[in-house]
């Protein structure tokens, strides 16, 4: 399938309600996240595009230029909404991040490479987790997720010589990615999260996408 | 009735908790391993049996959990375990409780509600002794190398923050070993180096 025929599968008005739901989803997650768990994030109007797979990980590398390098988690989901989530933020803002969580027990060390490590991943989990659930609850459905990962700096450092993912490299195959910066309050730490569906989740997120219109 | 015998069956252990952390389900595995039979532990909070999880991080992805639907994963290079049960074999000698890879995730009602939270339990003990020695061997290989100056320090520890997933220093201290205890390293290596020797030997 080539871009025309996803946008003829996919209309600009399918986009326009999809940024609508998200929108709504993470002003929810926000809310959530700073009620529940105590982190203060700002989450800007996400924005939809389509593209292809095999350029995703060179887009998400263009778009989140920095002087810095990049850390980058993802997380596959499934449900109706199949994809993944690609949570990137410069890899300066990794110690900020520990300091998010006013944590008990310390054992291995506030400089563990290792707590270090999965803090990151548990921030990402957490946020993640949050965006998606909300985004499948608006739209009727549950997801499951598998453990986050750290993407390895060599894969971001030479992205158009790796393929992201199994499920993602077929070069034909066109992929919905939803764009947001995140903002953690007080921090001073600013990221990016990607979610990008495949072609398979395409005519359930249309259907859904009628469903939660027809109810206003 | 199936379902039941499958959980009661399944070599993984399965436990339910209410939005209060009341227990609600304990498989048999659970049951078996803990000492603690369903009966005994149903409608008790987990922090009665097990007052560690009383803490600030499961508190707060319990929490996560219950409110956006996510999995929290606690794997077993961090935690170690989460239940504090004994090894499964009668074999193993060097390490006191049996290592442990488990998941929380939500439970829905009929109307969808994140009613139950389940955690699942899984051993890795066998993987974890298998892992830890094998990194014990590659830092001893490592160490034979660069005290006969043929691999930079720095190089050694380079290899060794890539394919370790702790640190040397964290690897020897959950080991048990001192970082400088050359005699024993300098046995293992040597050991090591004929049986590389020989498997590139048969492989030729």
């Amino acid at each position: 399938m080539n871009t025309s025929q996803a946008e003829s599968t996919f209309s600009q008005n399918d986009a326009n309600i999809l940024e609508e739901v998200m929108n709504i989803a993470f002003g929810k997650a926000s809310a959530d996240l700073a009620r529940v768990v105590d982190i203060r994030i700002l989450l800007t109007a996400p924005r939809v595009e389509f593209l292809k797979a095999d350029d995703l990980l060179q887009w998400i590398k263009q778009d989140t230029k920095t002087d810095d390098t990049l850390n980058m988690i993802e997380q596959n989901f499934w449900g109706k909404y199949t994809g993944s989530a690609f949570l990137a933020f410069p890899s300066s803002a990794s110690k900020g991040l520990i300091s998010l969580f006013d944590d008990d027990d310390l054992s291995l060390g506030a400089e563990s490479p290792l707590l270090e490590k999965e803090t990151l991943l548990e921030v990402g989990n957490i946020l993640i987790g949050a965006c998606v659930g909300k985004v499948a609850e608006l739209l009727d459905d549950n997801v499951s997720f598998s453990p986050p990962r750290l993407v390895p700096q060599v894969v971001i450092d030479n992205p158009s010589t790796t393929a992201i993912s199994s499920k993602l490299n077929d070069p034909d195959k066109m992929a919905i990615m939803i764009k947001t910066v995140f903002n953690f309050e007080d921090k001073d730490v600013k990221g990016f999260l990607f979610l990008v569906a495949g072609e398979e989740s395409m005519q359930w997120l249309k259907a859904a996408l009628k469903n939660f219109v027809a109810k206003f | 009735m199936i379902l039941n015998q499958i959980l009661d069956s399944i070599d993984l252990g399965l436990v339910i908790l209410d939005r209060d952390f009341r227990v609600r389900y304990w498989n048999r595995w659970m049951a078996v391993h803990s000492g603690i039979p369903f009966k005994e532990i149903k409608g008790a909070t987990i922090f009665d049996f097990y007052p560690h999880f009383r803490n600030k991080k499961f508190l707060r992805n319990f929490r996560a959990v219950v409110t956006f639907g996510n999995h929290y994963f606690f794997p077993q290079k961090l935690y170690g375990y989460i239940f504090p049960f004994k090894p499964e074999s009668n074999f193993v000698s060097e390490i006191n409780y049996m290592q442990q890879s488990c998941t929380m995730g939500p439970l829905r009602n009929e109307k969808k509600e994140i009613e139950y939270v389940y955690i699942s339990v899984n051993d890795v003990t066998e993987a974890y002794i298998y892992e830890t020695n094998l990194a014990s061997a590659l830092l001893t290989l490592l160490e034979k190398y660069v005290d006969k100056e043929e691999i930079p320090a720095d190089e050694a520890q380079s290899i060794l923050d890539e394919l370790l997933p702790t640190s040397s220093k964290e690897v020897l201290a959950k080991h048990g070993k001192p970082p400088k205890d050359k005699d024993t390293h300098t046995i293992i290596g040597d050991q090591l180096v004929d049986i590389l020797s020989e498997i590139a030997g048969t492989n030729r």
